[in-house]
């Protein structure tokens, strides 16, 4: 499989900060990649690095098989993006900003993102500062879309849309990427929406990849044990566990791989997404999950 | 980018276009006005009687008030481009999170940064053109009057085309060092001005070294001047015949005192010694500023550039 983005050791650090650290990661071609992480955990610096909007301290990215820094008409020309905030010249109606789209990309769909916009009901003479943030939103992705990207980046499309909105955007992503093949990275807190959509997931915290793969083989990987508090610590020594909650009559540890053999009163249970994506943002000393030491994230509930 | 660059400035562009269009009319009213009420103002003045005060006072007040006006509006031109277009251009973008859009298109920064400031310099000369052309021709109506054409070096067209060349990429410079347009609007202002005076006092006179040149009259006029045509820049010395000083020297005249007793029928001869750059020179100064003013906008421009491809 080709990788939409590759990072290998990639690391931005601002001043005293690390937005990302050591980062190695792929986002593989043609799929919904989900990137989620809490506020700060580096989801819109990874997406402007691959934009070419930042230079890393250290470290390789590769979008689409081309360094944003050194080629970066080679990326611009293929990667459409969303971004954080919704960029738009207030006072430009919606159709300049179309004109402008046209006018900056080699490649442009006027009709397409004319359409987009009627069927949302935008005027397209009215200037971008009258519109909702709703409706802002949709211009800012009928744009990113009316390049015709082989890579849409979207940070948090989601915010600011209702929850018909929302859908419709989501659904629309599944198309895109079943017609034309593009593979779309979404940054989102939205966990119901990943579930949705996405087939892959990279979780980012405290700006290291937690953990990165494929949803359904992730979902494979992992399980909830259950069973009697008394036994819980002989059971996490022999596991992986990324996160334990211990209740006065029941444990719960999430572990990844194979669950070792357990003592009566213990059972295996399949693990939601969310509980998965929680599991790993409340650890983030977790981050790589097998390899470190199987220790009990001890954690009273 | 044509459109885009225009959509971005067309309230500049409309500004400056009134501006040099207030200073056309201006010149063109005035002239009108002018000249059927003093059909032969150039002769008058300049191969007419002794009284010459009476020439550039049409009307001693109205005229000194337009002149400063005219002038001023020429002198204005590259100072508006600098701060509302190059100040503007980059520092925009960058303060808000525009950037974000315009850089995240399908043409890379580099290619939007020079198709930009190339768009944005074509129309700053062409606002300059037609501004210098303006003034020229109320210049000239000023020259009939007497006028020096020294007196007319800041609005003559080369360096009126240069200056606003200067101040366009100044301003974009400042624009993207300091990443907010008020902050580079206001520094735009200092360097201009700055840079604008110390050349100005500084450096214009010393473009070629002065030739030194005589005068001689009869001492019979309250004051003796350098033709209007030459340039004083150095110390006038005002001697008489035999060589002692005489009278009050000034840049480039002597105020005599009053006729001495006739000597041998004759007033003594007064002699004023000057250093002047003479009229001939004027283009090539002309050439030289336009120059070194085009030469720090090019290097400001590489700044700018710079500045530019390293907000990451």
């Amino acid at each position: 499989m080709t990788a939409a983005i590759r990072a290998s050791h990639l690391s931005k650090r601002y001043r005293a900060t690390w937005a990302l650290r050591d980062c190695d990661l792929e986002v593989p071609e043609g799929r919904i990649t989900a990137l989620v992480g809490p506020n700060g955990a580096g989801k819109s610096t990874l997406l402007k690095l691959a934009m070419g909007l930042l230079s890393p301290s250290s470290g390789e990215l590769e979008v689409l098989g081309r360094s944003p820094l050194s080629d970066p008409a080679a990326v611009l020309a293929h990667v459409g993006l969303m971004a954080e905030n919704r960029p738009l010249y207030p006072y430009f109606t919606v159709a300049d900003i179309l004109r402008l789209g046209r006018e900056l990309n080699h490649t442009w769909d006027d009709a397409a993102a004319r359409a987009r916009l009627r069927r949302h009901g935008i005027p397209l003479d009215r200037q971008v500062r009258r519109l909702s943030s709703g409706q802002q939103a949709q211009v800012s992705l009928s744009l990113a879309l009316g390049k015709r990207p082989r890579l849409l980046l979207l940070d948090e499309p989601a915010a600011a849309l209702d929850p018909l909105a929302r859908r419709e955007l989501m659904s629309e992503l599944v198309g895109t990427v079943a017609a034309d093949g593009v593979s779309v990275v979404l940054a989102s807190h939205l966990i119901a929406d990943v579930e949705r959509v996405c087939d892959h997931l990279v979780i980012l915290g405290q700006g290291r990849v937690q953990l990165a793969g494929g949803i359904d083989e992730l979902m494979e990987q992992h399980r909830i044990l259950v069973g009697p508090p008394s036994e819980a610590t002989r059971v996490a020594a022999g596991a992986a566990v990324i996160s334990a909650r211990h209740a006065e009559r029941e444990s719960a540890l999430l572990v990844r791989g194979a669950s070792p053999s357990l003592p009566s009163g213990w059972r295996t249970e399949a693990v939601g997404l969310e509980d998965l994506v929680l599991a790993y943002l409340a650890n983030p000393a977790r981050g790589g999950g097998v390899e470190s030491s199987p220790v009990a994230a001890e954690e009273a509930s | 980018m044509t459109w885009l660059t225009w959509r971005q400035h067309r309230a500049d562009a409309v500004m400056l276009a009134l501006l040099i269009a207030c200073l056309g009319v201006g010149v063109i009213l005035l002239l009108a006005l002018y000249a059927p009420r003093f059909p032969g103002m150039a002769e008058f003045c300049t191969g007419g009687p002794a009284e010459t005060t009476s020439c550039t006072s049409v009307d001693p007040q109205v005229n000194a008030t337009l002149w400063a006006l005219i002038d001023e509006g020429g002198l204005l031109l590259p100072v508006l481009v600098g701060t509302f277009v190059g100040a503007a251009t980059v520092a925009r973008e960058l303060e808000n999170p525009a950037h974000v859009l315009a850089w995240t298109q399908g043409i890379s920064r580099r290619e939007w940064f020079r198709r930009r400031v190339l768009l944005l310099s074509l129309g700053g000369v062409a606002a300059a053109a037609l501004c210098a052309a303006a003034m020229q021709g109320w210049f000239a109506a000023q020259r009939g009057a007497g006028a020096s054409i020294w007196q007319g070096f800041d609005i003559a067209p080369p360096v009126l085309v240069a200056y606003t060349l200067f101040a366009l990429c100044l301003g974009t410079a400042a624009g993207a060092a300091l990443k907010r347009t008020t902050p580079a609007v206001l520094l735009t202002l200092v360097v201009y001005i700055a840079v604008r005076v110390t050349i100005a006092l500084l450096a214009r006179p010393r473009y070629l070294p002065p030739v030194t040149a005589t005068f001689s009259a009869v001492h019979s006029e309250a004051v003796l001047a350098v033709p209007p045509g030459d340039w004083p820049v150095g110390p006038t010395v005002c001697v008489d015949a035999t060589g002692r000083a005489a009278g009050f020297a000034g840049a480039g005249f002597c105020t005599l005192p009053p006729p001495a007793p006739v000597l041998g029928g004759n007033h003594y001869p007064i002699s004023a010694i000057a250093q002047v750059q003479p009229e001939t020179r004027f283009w090539l100064f002309q050439g030289i500023e336009a120059v070194i003013f085009v030469v720090l906008a090019l290097a400001l421009l590489a700044l700018a550039h710079r500045l530019v491809m390293r907000v990451r």
